[in-house]
């Protein structure tokens, strides 16, 4: 009796949670799962990798050439380009055109890869290098960077963020004879034309109203504008002897550069920011494929 | 346990169900040109959602989580009806989403700069551009508040509109300042700004020191179907379906 109710026992299928016993049907159910899961998984990646062979045009294309896939947006922009017409509203000749010219574009591409065009052409050599930098430095502009770290940027580029400066100044002439007379009598603050006029003296005409400070330099030259950009309104330079006469400097109104806040410089600020981050990625890259490639320089270049 | 068994079924046959939809929802949606799939409401129903949470992780740092951009980086608020790059139809957004502005990419939109006047030489690109003084660039700024109808200096307007023509600002807002789509040249009479409130001294840096926003590519980075939800997503922030009216029924 007790060996019979073993048996029964041990014949009677276990729980499908009973992971302690084997359960045939759970053991068929996860096999069977885990192909389908595989399959899948192996006829999407086939389906959509990048490079593989497939007869299935992908939704988003509008031809495959040798497996190189004609982007349907650049068809569509393509087609606006040539007759300003949407894809709904071209005829089929159009559309016809359009993707003709594009295979044709896509099998010459291809077989200039073949032949090589970029050791032999100085465009297409270019046009690489560019395309190269280009895709580095996207990848920077595709990342915005955290207030933070724009904040840290502008604090320690600090000195770059501020105002053009302007000054609005007269620059005398005297003959040598002159000069020490009538900066006296500058600065006894008399009339400015008068001792112009008394003193025989001119405006030299190199400045002429507001000017900003880069445009006072070009005008009166690094000397005079290292001079000029000292003085308070109201104030004169020491005379400057110059070939045609001693210079005297008169500040009518001087607006050093001001320093503009964060918020004020902000767009200047990520501008700068992602140019040196650019140039950093571009440097790197640089060593990264010189480390890894094999230059042999002649012996009179190294 | 056959229960289980029955719902793990019913589980892998929903997923497959969903799977199917979506693929064919997709393939719908991207091979409809982006102005014909702005135009259909179902289109709009399965894109603007997964728009937005694209929108949301790569676009919103810019342009806010609300699409209102942002006037001190000078992104663009996408939820009026100004557009300063196209007219604003889905397929000019997703050119944009996808060539950028001013971006490392050699379709993206990069015809014009704002110069920098107050430079010596306010536009590399153009060397034959001038700098301007600090009074002239004050004159253009009250012409251009004349412009927009707003009160000014009468005589420095008039000096400014000489000097508005003479620098060749014409060249890109046109000669009533109104501005030119085709090259990203704002409308200066509308009392939108894209950096700044308008104000006397954020026309006179933007005249002063130049502007030129950029916004990334991104072909490559995101899949097609992605480039397209985003776009219209954009295109819903401003639209509604068929008209010109901001709705967000879509949404």
């Amino acid at each position: 009796m007790n060996s019979a109710s073993d048996d029964s026992a041990a014949n009677e299928p276990h729980s499908w949670f009973d992971f302690a016993h084997t359960n045939l049907k759970r053991s068929l159910f996860l096999a069977g799962a885990g192909a389908s899961i595989g399959l899948l998984m192996a006829g999407y990646a086939l389906f959509t990798a990048k490079g593989t062979s497939t007869l299935v045009l992908p939704a988003e294309d509008v031809a495959l050439v040798n497996q190189q896939p004609i982007a349907r947006s650049d068809y569509y922009l393509q087609l606006k380009a040539l007759y300003n017409t949407d894809y709904e509203h071209a005829t089929a000749e159009e559309r016809k055109k359009v993707l003709e010219a594009m295979i044709r574009e896509e099998l010459f591409v291809q077989r200039g890869k073949e032949l090589d065009v970029a050791s032999v052409d100085t465009d297409v050599r270019a046009a690489m290098v560019n395309a190269v930098e280009q895709s580095i430095a996207a990848d920077v502009i595709a990342s915005r960077p955290s207030d933070d770290t724009l904040k840290t940027f502008y604090i320690q580029n600090r000195a770059v963020y501020s105002s053009e400066g302007w000054m609005t100044l007269r620059d005398l002439v005297f003959p040598p004879t002159s000069a020490a007379a009538a900066e006296q009598a500058l600065t006894s603050r008399q009339n400015v034309d008068a001792v112009v006029a008394q003193f025989r003296g001119k405006d030299s005409g190199r400045v002429k109203g507001e000017e900003f400070y880069f445009a006072a330099q070009i005008h009166l030259g690094d000397t005079m504008f290292a001079a000029a950009k000292a003085l308070a309104n109201g104030t004169m330079s020491a005379p400057m002897p110059s070939p045609d006469g001693v210079h005297i400097l008169f500040m009518i109104d001087n607006h050093p550069p001001l320093p503009q806040g964060f918020e004020e410089a902000r767009a200047k600020v990520l501008n700068d920011y992602q140019k040196a981050a650019i140039a950093r990625l571009l440097s790197g890259d640089e060593q990264f494929l010189r480390k890894r490639a094999n230059v042999l320089t002649a012996d009179d270049l190294r | 346990m056959v229960g289980i068994g029955r719902f793990c079924l019913v589980l892998l046959l929903g997923f497959a169900a969903w799977a199917v939809f979506n693929g064919r929802e997709e393939a719908r949606l991207v091979r409809a040109d982006p102005d014909s799939a702005a135009a259909d409401p179902a289109s709009m129903r399965f894109a603007v959602p997964r728009g937005r949470n694209i929108f949301e992780r790569r676009c919103a740092t810019c342009h806010g989580r609300d699409g209102k951009g942002s006037d001190t980086l000078g992104s663009a608020n996408l939820t009026d009806h100004d557009w300063l790059y196209g007219e604003g139809a889905a397929s000019d957004i997703e050119t944009i989403v996808m060539y950028g502005i001013r971006a490392p990419n050699s379709k993206t939109w990069r015809l014009a700069d704002m110069p920098a006047f107050a430079q010596k030489q306010p536009y590399p690109r153009e060397p034959t551009i001038k700098p301007l003084s600090p009074g002239d660039i004050n004159d253009v700024v009250q012409f251009l508040r004349v412009a927009e109808g707003r009160s000014a200096d009468e005589n420095a307007a008039q000096r400014g509109s000489k000097i508005y023509d003479a620098a060749g600002c014409y060249d890109c807002h046109g000669a009533n300042a109104s501005g030119d789509s085709a090259i990203g040249a704002p409308n200066l009479t509308d009392n939108i700004w894209l950096f700044g409130d308008g104000s006397n001294r954020w026309i006179y840096d933007s005249i002063a020191y130049g502007r030129a926003g950029v916004c990334p590519a991104w072909v490559g980075r995101l899949s097609a179907v992605q480039i397209r939800e985003v776009a219209l997503y954009a295109y819903s922030l401003s639209h509604s379906h068929g008209s010109s009216q901001p709705k967000a029924s879509f949404q």
